[in-house]
């Protein structure tokens, strides 16, 4: 059977004692630990009995409460537990003015956010800055799909079933892509470009051509070379850029 | 140039920006120092609201920006009937409250102020680019100090910090 009882949901334990000392219609200051204490315990009872999940934080501050009830209750004998008790009677008192301040002035933004979130604005227009590469011609009409696509072509085409062993043994890379990376810069050093599909002839071992492919990506990121093709579906020529030349050269891999 | 020359060409060009322009960079395409270039501008923000256009300007931290009036959102619903928008919820606003009045502060001095964890509502704030990691506080473990970003002064119609409403203390 469904029972129907809105329990009001608070952020969180600071936000339920402002509320139910709203509601006693006292100042902060004026506040009763008991009576503050006794209605804070009878909140959680009836979120227990709704069976709404409590959270760490609301029995944190039950503890709080209690710890500074038991503190007060205790005969004026013992001058240290007193002591104790108003500390953090006061701690708390001070805690949650601090935390109504910025409840009260978020409702002040929340009615700002209304009216300003009705502005509308515009976006910018799309003016390539002369002298400036369209970011576009850095991989004139190569998507990342069609060079996963080759790639994988490759791969394919270069068949390394017959090393396809039942265990499966890590080797050492015999190159690392630090490596490549270095004989990449050195070939562009000697030649202008070489095709995607002639860089990987070179190899015959599948990690290798990885660790090549690898290397691309860094040197594209490096934007030490850039890929092009003349026309769609045109084997991926790759080559070096010129312009940034220097400050890819003595940029590390990041 | 006179002045209405010069009104004109700030108004195409942040038409054109539709971004934020700097003040920097109004007083150097017109040619005057920054003093005369804010001058021009507030001149230029009181015009546009004297003359109650659909438009005004918009000054957020020495950047101006051209956007349309909150007052005629009503018009702009009839010409594109758009989603209702999700306004922020009022564990974020709390918590943005309390990063905007008292930044740069740490996840842990929110948790402190608001009695409950804020790490999934700072998530969502920086998601949606109101509050941004401005630095680190030298203490162990170097926690994030967090801080309010010019699109939360804009969300917000506030030209500064300065502009928030003033907290009613009385501690």
């Amino acid at each position: 059977m469904a029972v129907h009882i809105k329990l009001q949901v608070f952020e969180g334990p600071m936000d339920l004692l402002l509320h139910l000392i709203n509601k006693s219609k006292v100042k902060i200051e004026d506040v009763s630990i008991f009576d503050i204490t006794q209605q804070y315990m009878e909140y959680l009872e009836q979120m227990q009995q709704f069976d709404i999940e409590i959270a760490s934080e609301f029995l944190v501050m039950a503890a709080t409460l209690l710890h500074i009830k038991s503190c007060m209750l205790l005969p004026k004998a013992e001058p240290e537990v007193e002591e104790d008790g108003h500390l953090l009677h006061q701690e708390l008192m001070r805690k949650l003015k601090e935390y109504k301040l910025y409840k009260e002035v978020s409702q002040k933004l929340q009615e700002r956010e209304m009216i300003f979130s009705k502005v509308y604005y515009k976006l910018p227009e799309e003016i390539l800055k002369s002298g400036e590469e369209s970011p576009d011609s850095i991989f004139t009409g190569v998507s990342l799909e069609e060079l996963q696509k080759t790639f994988i072509k490759l791969l394919s085409e270069k068949r390394f079933h017959e090393r396809a062993p039942m265990i499966h043994r890590i080797e050492r890379d015999s190159v690392s892509v630090r490596d490549c990376m270095n004989q990449l810069k050195d070939f562009f050093e000697v030649h202008h470009e070489i095709t995607l599909f002639q860089l990987f002839e070179q190899y015959d071992d599948r990690s290798d051509m990885i660790t090549c492919f690898l290397a691309l990506l860094e040197l594209l990121h490096e934007n030490f070379i850039e890929l092009y093709q003349t026309k769609p579906f045109d084997d991926i020529l790759i080559r070096k850029r010129k312009w940034i030349h220097g400050r890819a050269r003595d940029d590390g891999s990041s | 140039m006179d002045e209405r020359e010069m009104m004109a060409v700030v108004e195409s060009i942040l038409f054109v920006s539709g971004d934020p322009v700097a003040l920097k960079d109004i007083a150097r395409v017109l040619e005057l120092d920054l003093r005369l270039a804010r001058k021009l501008m507030e001149r230029m923000i009181d015009c546009f609201n004297f003359e109650r256009r659909g438009l005004q300007i918009i000054k957020v931290n020495d950047t101006y920006q051209l956007a349309t009036r909150p007052e005629y959102s009503e018009y702009i619903q009839r010409f594109v009937p758009e989603e209702k928008k999700q306004g922020l919820s009022q564990a974020s606003l709390e918590t943005l409250s309390i990063i905007a009045y008292r930044q740069p502060i740490t996840r842990m001095e929110i948790d402190a102020l608001r009695g409950v964890k804020s790490d999934y509502t700072i998530s969502l704030l920086l998601e949606r680019g109101l509050i941004r990691e401005v630095d680190r506080l030298d203490a162990p473990g170097r926690p994030i100090l967090y801080g309010t970003t010019d699109l939360f002064l804009r969300s917000f119609g506030l030209s500064s910090l300065d502009d928030l409403p003033p907290l009613e203390e009385n501690i």
